[in-house]
């Protein structure tokens, strides 16, 4: 099987050194550590109380998900805004440019490279994440849409690094301008919502619903609250913007968001593309 | 076999090239020399695609470079004056890395690797990081990388600069090997003399513009040409100054010890005539040659930063009326 040549160079050099298994022992060793401290506080109390509450593991769960979730947005940017930026800093870029790989190609093998990364991040938090879920609570689908919720997201926040880079030459000012943008989609999205709520009446936040679904973070708080069954910090954040939330408005909610991030992220890799050849003066 | 035509680019309000008009014949080592800032690497960046110009057409046999498609790139080797190498990967790696970005994999990007290296004189450097490569070996392997994938024409930018002695003679017999292989290379270069001694063809760029082009022997004849004619006397040089101020061809002269300079505009028959004549006279005439040209004479005089060399060998105050 013929390998992109830049996703093979890229793998090639990551396995070398020892960050991608530092990122992933540190990330599974804040999971693992605070899921068996929740763990045991659940267990002790049930233990008082001779009570079982199954909504406290499920509780565990959520926030490892969140977590998870969070070290990936942080994580995520970084990887990729010093990709083409880097390249052009190193003057390699116009040495790529010569030979048969277009821009699009680059670009693509760029991403591939870091969304390989990125899945062994997700596939090794697994085991951390479920570590409350030997008492039941959550089923093989409700997994399944978190990995894609993550995968989705993680696309979209290594779309972002590499538009923020595509367009610099720098690698620094490229990085500050991808946490710049991930701060517009994460803040930018609830923040119009937030003012609006003042002039609206309640559930009747129509516009700042429809901007909280490019939120890859609200998506995410979504999928829990509908995997967890109470409203959770989802319903807190809907109602508390004035939009209507709605019990089982996650089955529909999350797979339409997603479509939304992944175009979105289709629509940042264009915008990169387009940038370099730009830079070009094609 | 490349082409451009009438190229102009803009940074901004900035004129980098002007009208630029250049061709290279299949086959030919074609020096590229301009002072810094006269547009040279702007207008190789153009010829290798990696630019496009505001105007103007760049044709590699007839095809046009700019936006075109993988095939004529993978025609163009280039060597840019920055060395542009991952740290990271090893020699070969970096070696068989370029080789699957112009689709060749497996043992043939493996064979490929070992023959350029030893090519280049960096096969036991094969397991290296790149990282751990001298000026001269980055170069090197720059120069192996863009022959990875054998392409017709090479263009390098300042190849030779910061380079030592050893390393730039080293470079220019690879570059001469390579020439004499039947490969078209465009160099350009701040020194004079390794073009002057590697190059077939020359063209002399100054603040965008093309201010003289064509094969290089041709340029200095032309130039030497408009030289003045320099007549060594044994005897009777007060003779010799009566004589060649009755010349109608001769328009300007000054001495210099046993030395007479004349400005003559007659061609080279008249001058065998002017010589013959003053033999024929009973002057005691030593030598009789034009001054010869040098690449670097022609290039200060043509990029405007010069002196007139010919001129400063006489004293002034020698110089006949």
């Amino acid at each position: 099987m013929k390998l992109d040549p830049i996703l093979k160079r890229e793998v090639r050099v990551q396995s070398r050194g020892y960050g991608l298994m530092m990122m992933v022992s540190i990330l599974n060793l804040i999971l693992f550590l605070i899921g068996i401290l929740a763990m045991l506080a659940v267990i002790s109390r049930l233990r008082q109380s001779l009570e079982a509450d199954y909504g406290a593991l499920l509780g565990v769960y959520a926030v490892l998900v969140i977590i998870s979730f969070l070290i990936l947005t942080l994580a995520c940017p970084a990887m990729t805004a010093g990709s083409i930026s880097g390249e052009r800093q190193a003057k390699t870029l116009e040495l790529l440019l010569i030979t048969r790989l277009e821009p699009a190609g680059i670009v693509i093998g760029k991403l591939s490279s870091k969304l390989c990364i990125t899945g062994v991040l997700i596939l090794s938090s697994l085991p951390a994440i479920m570590l409350p879920l030997i008492y039941g609570g959550i089923g093989a689908f409700d997994i399944f849409m978190t990995v894609l919720t993550f995968f989705v997201s993680a696309l979209l926040y290594l779309s972002i690094g590499i538009f923020a880079g595509s367009g610099t030459r720098s690698v620094q000012r490229s990085t500050v301008m991808a946490y710049a943008l991930l701060l517009m989609l994460l803040l930018g999205t609830a923040l119009p919502g937030m003012i609006m709520s003042g002039f609206c009446t309640a559930y009747d936040n129509n516009a700042a619903a429809m901007l909280l679904m490019l939120d890859p973070l609200v998506t995410m708080l979504i999928m829990i609250s509908g995997q967890t069954g109470g409203g959770g910090m989802g319903q807190l954040l809907y109602e508390g913007l004035n939009c209507r939330y709605y019990e089982g408005m996650s089955s529909v909610y999350v797979p339409v968001c997603l479509l939304l991030e992944a175009a979105l992220a289709v629509c940042f890799l264009f915008l990169s593309v387009k940038s370099i050849k730009r830079m070009q003066g094609h | 076999m490349l082409e451009l035509k009438d190229i102009t680019k803009f940074y901004g309000k900035f004129c980098a090239l002007d009208g630029l008009s250049l061709r290279v014949e299949e086959g030919a080592l074609y020096g590229f020399v301009g002072p810094n800032g006269a547009g040279k690497t702007t207008a190789i960046r153009i010829m290798c695609g990696i630019l496009s110009p505001d105007s103007g057409s760049v044709l590699l046999d007839g095809a046009e470079i700019r936006g075109g498609d993988a095939d004529i790139r993978s025609r163009i080797g280039y060597v840019p004056d920055s060395f542009g190498v991952y740290d990271e990967l090893k020699v070969s790696e970096y070696m068989e890395f370029f080789a699957s970005c112009y689709g060749i994999d497996g043992m043939e990007s493996r064979k490929r690797t070992e023959k350029l290296l030893d090519f280049v004189g960096l096969s036991d450097r094969a397991d290296f990081f790149v990282d751990a490569l001298s000026r001269g070996m980055k170069q090197r392997l720059s120069l192996a990388r863009a022959l990875m994938h054998d392409p017709d024409l090479l263009i390098l930018d300042e190849p030779s600069s910061g380079l030592d002695p050893r390393t730039r003679y080293e470079f220019k017999n690879i570059l001469s090997e390579l020439s004499e292989g039947g490969k078209t290379i465009i160099i350009s270069s701040h020194i004079l003399s390794d073009i002057a001694e590697l190059c077939t063809d020359i063209g002399i760029i100054d603040q965008g513009s093309m201010v003289m082009s064509g094969r290089l022997q041709e340029v200095l004849r032309m130039v030497t040409a408009e030289n003045p004619i320099i007549i060594g006397m044994e005897s009777g040089l007060s003779n010799a100054v009566k004589f060649l101020k009755a010349e109608p061809a001769v328009t300007s002269m000054a001495i210099k010890g046993s030395e007479i300079m004349i400005n003559f505009s007659g061609d080279r028959r008249a001058e065998t005539e002017l010589l013959k004549r003053m033999i024929g006279s009973g002057l005691g005439v030593r030598s009789f040659s034009r001054e010869r040209s040098s690449l670097e004479s022609i290039f200060m005089q043509l990029t405007g930063h010069g002196e007139e060399k010919t001129v400063d060998r006489f004293d002034a105050g020698e110089e006949e009326p």
